[in-house]
């Protein structure tokens, strides 16, 4: 079987700045790893945490949220590191690399801030798919612990950290933290209300500081070159590089690590080497399936949170998916919603209704069944998710859809004017709904 | 007050200003200045609110600062200086409500007209109050096999279930069983049982009250009735000493239903699948008429001659053999005012009584002065559980009020054989030798040695420090052991005892004066100084202990008069058979486990269309002693011998618990008990506390067939020493007969004991167990 191959490493680079895989714990060392854990024993919690404000990391698995204040909210009492490593949003696929190829940074970084919070444990929660990364996990913290980097203290430290890895059993809700706690504590993996916010009540109902694979794998190297060097490759709001994951129809798909500075258009076209086909971009996506879909005249737009936020999107989790001109947006919506509808966990009425009516609306839309007013009903239908939802589910079904609806009204219309989806089967998405028209009546003129 | 008024804080709700606790639900909050906000999956008794319907959303603005999305008004709680519009001034609050009943309907057939629930549904009344007129739901809806039974007793029907949740939660956060589960996800997600398997639990249909929709529905009331066509008469339930508040559904004469009126301080709204389900009126199987025996037998006669021939016949014997001959006897289900009837009956002819089958273990007064109240357990810190019966066979819902107080805190131990239900959630378990349970009493009360091998040191320091502790004694043992320990550990200052009556009157009765014990009835009658006896509601033959001296014994006897409902064994040996009225179809007051005197409506009439008040009046009316026909005189009357300070028109609603003097006097020492025997060589120690669904009503009841179902459970040893696995057909013979079902295997259940759910006549001793 033929590995992954890796996309060379780009100047700039900061987690991945190296050829091939840095599996083995003897090249992770070679390079300086575990150094930070080593010189970190010693500096207090409140160092710590100033040390990530300064660097003004922000969480990569989504929200953006700053890991320094994150980490200062840690409640009192036993308390646990979580890592999300349920990477689950369509298009996102920078975590797996990140495990696959430089696994002991995040174990370095489960140790850095363990020893900061006083935490004895990480539970390091991976999509049940990611077998291969899982084994990858487990053989690199097996290494860690015969090598004394994990199961007793460092020097420095009385604290003892663990790193267990739980693998998810394939439900896209597990990658929101309250619905990862629930199925990490034993229940049916469904969000909770907050409060109580995963640093009251996490792991085991005790204070839980949860952060996304790559938000953790960059502090030792934060601390390594200091808050200021870190943070001077910035934007207004955003520091450091990023992982890009790139995908769709592009030339080269891949992750790439660019600075926050670094446009679409460098991505795309630099990294990417533009639309694949030499065919014409239709939009593009900037942040996983979730995210408003953006047109071309945005391509210049930095990756960085803010920016993107500026341009009408969110930067989410970095999954950058192009689109060219062959997409049926109506089947591109209808894909994307029935991946919502599908991964909908139940609980709450507007996500678990809303969703599936949505799917059955877009169906009818793609079959040249529906009327215009049912356009009209899609829209305020995702008025009627949007933001009334327990967790963000809802809401990263309508958003999307919503956006498609905005920048391409006309398209859906023309499958109203028309008897059927006027991109047929030259739509990339054309052979997904190949029957959808066969298994309507057949109603005579 | 000062003090509490600085802690409230200030939170507007649509222009209304309100002074409320901080922390207060925003539903709570809004309902106490008028505003409703409908909600669906809010229920406080379930745990914490999940916020899963979203019906509640609102719009919220802080410090001046409006939060970003809307909030729901059950998980978001009151903060000061909160600003909130409900749906009725916000416009996107109320575009959120109506999303969320649009959402709501989408799937839900609308088959309200042909609907159990249709009439008394919070769907049907949220969405005529708050929903849109039309629906724009073009696609089909979401279909389902239904109904199917989730249990013989429950019904669900998927297509009408709005997913809230209510249920499941039942299921795992109050009676902790488990056993009814969330399935598949998204819109496809169901309410199911775990691997199909029927939902076993002995408080399966509260989850019938608790579904805001027609979706689980009791299946004895399917297509029953209408709401508009029903009367709801609110009464008692008199299946134990609980005394859960109920309604009773009543439609054209025939009681059909019975559902919760909750008691906040009793029941909090919850009964169990015996109170709810079984059934009183198999009116073909019931006494109809007296019946008196000659020499061809027992024969139809009239009430007046009946009652004339039991008043003769009791003061011939009394006139002719002297005090003590007549023996009345009760199982402690009479009213307080047929006990006080009886009991004045009996005191006109020197009779002795009884109202429980062992005189020393229903002595409830004696824990007077240490009495817990059942919302005691709320506030207890530590709750003390002794005796080999579950607390569910004894008192029901009881068992609810546990683990809640376990839940928010409290520390649950048990001392046991094992195998019941409650110990698997305890926080501590101490297992001791089958039948040990008074040596457990008199060890910690210092009064005697703990059973062998028993280590209570650590039971005694929790108890030695807790500031609310609540013991429950669920093994019928000597009320004085129990008093010697309470006094001990000075639970008449924190904490106290929930006594636990077997008969759901038991303290009522004693009360009015039918005091004393089966035991030395049984003995009176084997030695010949009791030759007429009354059976009053109780087949000894079948309920109490000794089953077999009772037979003989009552074969021996002169006179004997049986007041029963049903057809029983006693029946063969009475000379006089009176129709009795079960629990709806009597008026009066019932005393529970707490003291608390609650009444009881007649909801039908009996089909002797007697009340059994009216017989004892006819009957004391020849022996010459005054008692009136009417239950409202004899409670007055009860009520100032007593002294109690509850007057019949206030033991209307939810009937209060004055509360008591507490104090207590030093108990007289009572002799340690003798450890049970060790069983011989091959034999196995019995355990067969009777279990919550027996009696002749639950035996007539078709939908609690499966809640009967026979099994035995044995130690792993012992299963592995026997050479059989879980679910094995396993027979057990002991005093009392025969018992045969599938093995359960404990880890807990103590080696050399087997555990029946034994639903005849109670049999304690040694057993042997087979493989059949």
């Amino acid at each position: 079987m033929q590995g992954p191959t890796f996309a060379a490493p780009r100047a700039d680079a900061i987690l991945l700045d190296f050829e091939g895989e840095r599996r083995a714990l003897a090249q992770y060392e070679a390079a300086g790893g575990w150094a930070q854990a080593k010189a970190a024993t010693g500096r207090a919690f409140d160092e710590i945490v100033q040390e990530l404000k300064d660097s003004g990391l922000r969480g990569r698995g989504g929200a953006g949220f700053p890991t320094g204040l994150k980490v200062s909210f840690i409640g009192k009492g036993d308390r646990f590191l979580v890592i999300n490593a349920d990477e689950s949003e369509p298009g996102t696929f920078k975590d797996r690399e990140l495990i696959l190829r430089n696994p002991h940074a995040l174990l370095e970084g489960c140790v850095i801030l363990c020893n900061a919070i006083g935490a004895k444990a990480t539970y390091i929660f991976i999509r049940g798919e990611y077998a291969t990364e899982a084994e990858v996990l487990n053989a690199a913290i097996e290494e860690s612990y015969a090598k004394g980097y994990l199961g007793k203290p460092l020097s420095g430290t009385s604290n003892a950290v663990d790193i267990y890895v739980h693998r998810g059993a394939g439900a896209y809700i597990c990658g929101e933290e309250t619905a990862l706690l629930s199925a990490l504590n034993g229940f049916r993996g469904q969000p909770t209300a907050k409060p109580p916010f995963p640093a009251v009540s996490g792991a085991w109902k005790s204070p839980t500081l949860l952060n996304n694979v790559e938000t953790v794998a960059t502090v030792p190297y934060i601390l390594a070159m200091g808050a200021q060097t870190y943070q001077a490759l910035r934007t207004e709001q955003t520091t450091g590089t990023r992982l890009m994951s790139l995908s769709g129809n592009v030339q080269r798909p891949g992750n790439y690590e660019l600075p926050v500075t670094a446009t679409y258009r460098d991505l795309i076209d630099g990294c990417g080497g533009g639309v694949a086909g030499g065919r014409t971009m239709k939009a593009f996506i900037p942040g996983g399936s979730s995210a408003p879909i953006l047109m071309p005249d945005m391509l210049d737009t930095q990756i960085a949170v803010e920016t993107t936020a500026a341009a009408g999107s969110m930067a989410g989790s970095g999954a950058v998916i192009v689109i060219d001109t062959r997409t049926c947006m109506v089947q591109f919506a209808l894909r994307v919603a029935d991946f919502y509808r599908h991964e909908s966990c139940g609980k709450c009425t507007p996500c678990r209704e809303g969703t599936r009516w949505m799917v059955e609306l877009l169906k009818r839309v793609e079959a040249g069944e529906a009327t215009m007013d049912e356009i009209d009903l899609l829209v305020e239908l995702c008025d009627r998710i949007e933001g009334k939802c327990l967790c963000p589910l809802g809401d990263a079904c309508a958003m999307p859809v919503r956006s498609y609806l905005k920048h391409f009204r006309a398209e859906f219309e023309a499958h109203i004017d028309a008897p059927a989806c006027p991109a047929g089967p030259a739509s990339p998405f054309g052979a997904l709904y190949p029957s959808l028209r066969r298994t309507l009546p057949v109603v005579p003129a | 007050m000062a003090a509490t008024e600085t802690n409230l804080v200030t939170v507007t709700f649509d222009g209304r200003e309100l002074q409320v606790a901080p922390g207060t639900p925003l539903v709570v909050a809004a309902a106490e200045v008028g505003i409703e906000i409908p909600v669906f999956c809010y229920e406080p008794r379930l745990g914490p609110p999940i916020g899963a319907c979203r019906m509640c959303l609102v719009e919220v603005e802080i410090g001046g600062r409006a939060m970003p999305k809307l909030q729901a008004a059950c998980t978001m709680t009151t903060q000061d200086g909160m600003v909130v519009r409900t749906a009725a001034t916000s416009a996107p609050a109320k575009e959120g409500q109506d999303a969320v009943l649009e959402f709501l309907l989408l799937n839900h057939p609308l088959d309200c007209p042909v609907c159990d629930k249709g009439g008394e549904c919070p769907l049907q009344d949220l969405t005529f109050r708050y929903g849109p007129g039309t629906s724009r739901m073009t696609i089909p809806k979401r279909t389902y096999e239904k109904p199917l039974p989730i249990s013989p007793s429950v019904l669900i029907d998927r297509e009408r279930c709005i997913l809230c949740y209510r249920c499941t939660r039942f299921s795992s956060d109050v009676a902790e069983d488990g056993e009814l589960v969330a399935r598949e996800r998204g819109a496809r997600s169901v309410i199911a049982t775990f691997e199909e398997r029927p939902y076993v639990g002995a408080f399966s249909g509260n989850v019938t009250e608790l579904c805001p929709v027609g979706a689980l529905l009791p299946t004895p009331y399917r297509f029953k009735a209408r709401p508009w066509e029903i009367v709801n008469v609110p009464t008692v339930c008199t299946g134990c000493a609980v005394g859960c508040n109920t309604w009773v559904t009543l439609r054209e004469g025939k009681a059909e239903r019975v559902i919760s009126r909750n008691h906040p301080e009793v029941d909090e709204g919850w009964l169990c699948d015996r109170g709810r389900f079984a059934r009183h009126e198999p009116l073909v199987e019931r006494l109809a008429e007296p019946l008196i025996r000659d020499s061809s037998g027992l024969h139809p006669a009239t009430w007046e001659e009946a009652t004339r021939s039991t008043a003769q016949r009791l003061r011939h014997v009394s006139a002719l053999k002297g005090a003590g001959a007549v023996a009345i006897v009760t199982g402690g289900n009479l009213t307080n005012e047929e006990a006080y009837g009886w009991a004045a009956i009996a005191r006109s002819v020197g009779a002795r009584t009884a109202s429980g089958p062992v005189a020393a273990a229903g002595e409830w007064e004696r824990l007077d002065p240490y009495a817990a109240r059942i919302d005691d357990l709320d506030r207890s810190d530590l709750i003390v559980v002794i005796g080999d019966a579950d607390v569910a066979d004894r008192a029901g819902v009881v068992d609810l009020r546990i683990r809640k107080a376990r839940r928010a805190g409290a520390h649950l131990a048990i001392v046991s054989a094992g195998g019941t239900i409650l110990e698997r959630d305890a926080g501590s378990f101490v297992a001791a030798p089958a039948g040990s349970a008074a040596a457990i009493v008199a060890a910690l009360a210092g009064a005697g040695a703990a059973p062998a091998g028993v280590d209570l040191a650590d039971l005694g320091a929790r108890l030695a420090v807790a500031s609310h502790p609540v013991l429950v004694v669920t093994d019928p043992i000597a009320i004085a052991l129990i008093e010697q320990l309470a006094h001990t550990l000075r639970l008449h200052e924190r904490g106290g005892v929930l006594p636990m009556p077997r008969g759901a009157n038991e303290r009522g009765a004693r009360l009015a004066g039918l005091s004393g014990g089966g035991d030395a009835v049984l003995a009176g009658l084997e030695s010949g100084e009791i030759r007429a006896v009354v059976l009053v509601g109780l087949d000894p033959t079948a309920e109490w202990p000794e089953a077999e001296r009772w037979h003989m014994a009552l074969a021996q006897a002169d006179h004997v008069v049986t007041v029963s409902a049903f057809v029983n064994s006693a029946v063969s040996w009475s000379h006089i058979v009176l129709p009795q009225t079960v629990d709806h179809e009597r008026e009066g007051t019932v005393t529970n486990l707490e003291g608390r005197i609650q009444r009881l409506r007649p909801v039908t009439k009996g089909p002797s269309g007697r009340s059994d008040l009216v017989a004892i009046a006819a009957i004391a009316e020849v022996l010459g002693v005054p008692v009136a026909p009417t239950p409202a005189k004899v409670y007055a009357t009860l009520a100032a011998d007593l002294t109690v300070p509850l007057s019949w028109s206030q033991l209307n609603g939810r009937a209060p618990l004055p509360s008591r003097g507490r104090e207590a006097r030093a108990p007289k020492k009572v002799a340690a008990p003798k450890a049970p025997p060790a069983p011989a060589a091959g034999r196995f120690v019995l355990v067969a506390p009777r279990p919550l669904f027996a009696g002749p009503a639950v035996e007539r009841t078709a939908a609690l067939a499966h809640q009967r179902a026979p099994w035995v459970m044995l130690n792993h040893a012992d299963a592995d020493a026997l050479g059989v696995a879980e679910h094995d057909v396993i027979s057990v013979t002991h005093a009392g007969g025969t018992h045969t079902g599938p093995l359960r295997i404990s880890r807990r259940l103590v080696a050399g004991a087997v555990r029946i759910n034994w639903a005849g006549a109670p049999a304690t001793g040694d057993a042997t167990v087979v493989r059949s």
